[in-house]
């Protein structure tokens, strides 16, 4: 294991905005990268308002100590941001955050993934409504 | 949480001699504490400082008598004679020169490298896989066999492995991520009939098996003190009379010419205190280990779904248990057992993030292969530490399993086989 610094070694024994939100709600929006055999899977779900600004956010993470605290990091961010500002999130900010060691940059990496993914699932799912609105 | 525990009770003159200020140390395979009774012998054993190999003076000559006494002590442990034990610096020497040596020893006599043969299992230490994947970089040929999914090697793929070229056989004793035990007797045999010979690296087997040398066809066999209680920087090579083997370091031809180097005199009394130790200790060490283990195997198996014990639960030592905690990532589990220190295969607990090839080796399940601990109990585990381990693992598993993904997964009966990940 890594002799991690205290700034990861908190996030992971306090994480912040642990759980999952309702994957059927409309402004909801999951986020899902990686794999077992990877080593990491992250989870991430947004809620949305009117405006789309993220109004809750909660994950979920198999993972090692990084994966979970820059998982924790990447919900304490974009909290509060709309859609635009949360896609300008960029693993390096995670990982500076973090202090993450170098070997451990694919954290922030899995990270900045699962926002976008997450944001990507909730504009696919608007299509999808609009479509069945129309039609 | 009703949890048995037994009228067990530790070896009382082992307790509290050893201060673990910084967690319960459950990594005796990695390295044990130097015990405090071997540390005594040597520091008073620094009063002799002469070289054992200056022949001119009483110096050296009381230098060489305390190492002839610790070659001697050490001989008797293994059951061989004192002029087959050559001391080296630790087995990963141990092996060097034993697989170089013999190699060597057939190249100094004109064979050619492709007419050189060796065997060897694709679970075995670094110190011999890189050894061999050196030789094959000069031409020799190696084969890897296979070992079953239980850890053992499968005597049928290594008798089918065996050419008219075979020249060596190289095999550890107890695998030191798995615990598994190896049939070395059987190997031997083998060995014998086909006239190959057979090195041994015994490095987690002394104090944990019993090793008679006398008992068993094995040409060389490998050391190193630090693993049985005695101090880093030191091991020993059996090399059975009559043996070919040439040098791979040369110098002062210390150690009938197989290893030269000015022998560190203390170390030697370190090993041969810890090895006769370490046997005395044996069969009371095993026998209070297996009722630990055994404590551990029932309890967590009884509290927790989805964890699999890798390497035969049979053939293994009991101070090591090698368990993969499903949904759970072995690095994450080793940050919420803090209070302990452990090792995990997990490539993220490692340096170069790639997952154990030991895993690997023996078909774990790549869901699987990021979730194991690898617990290792030793001389100074006591009961106590066990107990409390078990409700902390209990604990940590369900606490990651809470915010494991996978876990919810699983329990809404999810095939995770037939998932399609996101890769990265």
């Amino acid at each position: 294991m890594h002799k991690y610094n205290d700034k990861i070694n908190a996030m992971f024994e306090n994480p912040v905005n642990v759980g999952s939100l309702d994957e059927n709600d409309p402004n909801v929006g999951v986020g899902f990268v990686g794999s077992p055999a990877c080593g990491d899977v992250l989870k991430i779900f947004i809620k949305v308002d009117d405006e789309d600004r993220i109004v809750d956010v909660k994950f979920k993470t198999f993972g090692c100590g990084s994966a979970i605290a820059s998982s924790a990091v990447l919900t304490q961010k974009v909290m509060g941001l709309t859609l635009d500002e949360a896609k300008k999130i960029t693993n390096k900010e995670i990982a500076d955050e973090l202090a993450l060691p170098p070997i451990k940059t694919h954290c922030s990496v899995l990270a900045e993934e699962a926002i976008l993914d997450a944001i990507y699932d909730l504009l696919k799912k608007r299509k999808v409504c609009k479509v069945d609105q129309t039609g | 949480m009703n949890l048995k525990k037994g009228n067990n009770t530790d070896t009382p003159d082992r307790n509290g001699r050893v201060e673990f200020e910084q967690g319960i140390y459950l990594d005796y395979s990695a390295t044990t504490p130097c015990d405090p009774d071997v540390v005594k012998e040597m520091f008073d054993s620094y009063k002799v400082f002469g070289n054992p190999h200056s022949i001119t003076h009483a110096y050296g000559w009381d230098a060489t008598a305390l190492v002839e006494e610790s070659r001697t002590k050490f001989a008797n442990v293994i059951n061989c004679s004192p002029r087959e034990v050559i001391f080296t610096s630790g087995a990963t020497e141990s092996n060097n020169i034993a697989i170089q040596g013999v190699i060597r020893s057939r190249l100094d006599n004109g064979v050619a490298p492709k007419d050189i043969h060796i065997i060897t299992t694709k679970i075995e230490h670094k110190a011999t896989l890189e050894t061999c994947l050196a030789m094959e970089s000069m031409g020799i040929r190696v084969q890897y066999v296979p070992v079953q999914n239980n850890g053992i090697v499968d005597l049928k793929a290594l008798e089918k492995a065996f050419t008219d070229k075979t020249l060596l056989v190289s095999i550890g004793w107890v695998n030191s991520e798995l615990g598994v035990v190896q049939p070395i007797k059987a190997i031997g045999e083998m060995c014998e009939a086909k006239g190959v010979l057979l090195h041994v690296d015994a490095a987690q087997a002394l104090g944990r098996i019993k090793i008679d040398l006398s008992d068993i066809n094995v040409d060389l066999m490998s050391f190193s003190a630090h693993k049985f209680y005695g101090p880093k920087g030191i091991g020993a090579l059996y090399v059975k009379k009559r043996t070919k083997i040439s040098p791979i370091v040369f110098g002062g031809k210390q150690e009938k010419g197989l290893r030269s180097g000015t022998i560190p005199l203390q170390l030697c009394v370190g090993l041969a205190k810890a090895a006769e130790l370490a046997e005395n200790l044996r069969s009371d060490e095993y026998e209070r280990m297996t009722k630990m283990q055994k404590y551990i195997v029932d309890n967590l198996t009884k509290e927790l779904a989805d964890i699999y014990i890798n390497g035969d639960l049979k053939d293994r030592i009991p101070h090591n248990l090698n368990i993969s905690f499903g949904y759970v990532e072995g690095e994450a589990l080793m940050m919420k057992l803090k209070g302990y220190a452990l090792s995990s295969a997990s490539a993220c607990s490692s340096t170069t993030l790639q997952p154990s090839y030991v895993l690997e080796a023996i078909g774990v399940d790549e869901d699987l292969i990021h979730t194991s601990l690898r617990i290792v109990l030793g001389r100074y585990t006591t009961y106590e530490n066990v107990y409390n381990f078990v409700d902390d693992v209990i604990k940590a598993v369900n606490e990651l399993r809470e915010m494991s993904p996978l876990w919810d997964m699983k329990k809404s009966g999810v095939d995770l086989k037939q998932v399609k990940w996101h890769t990265h």
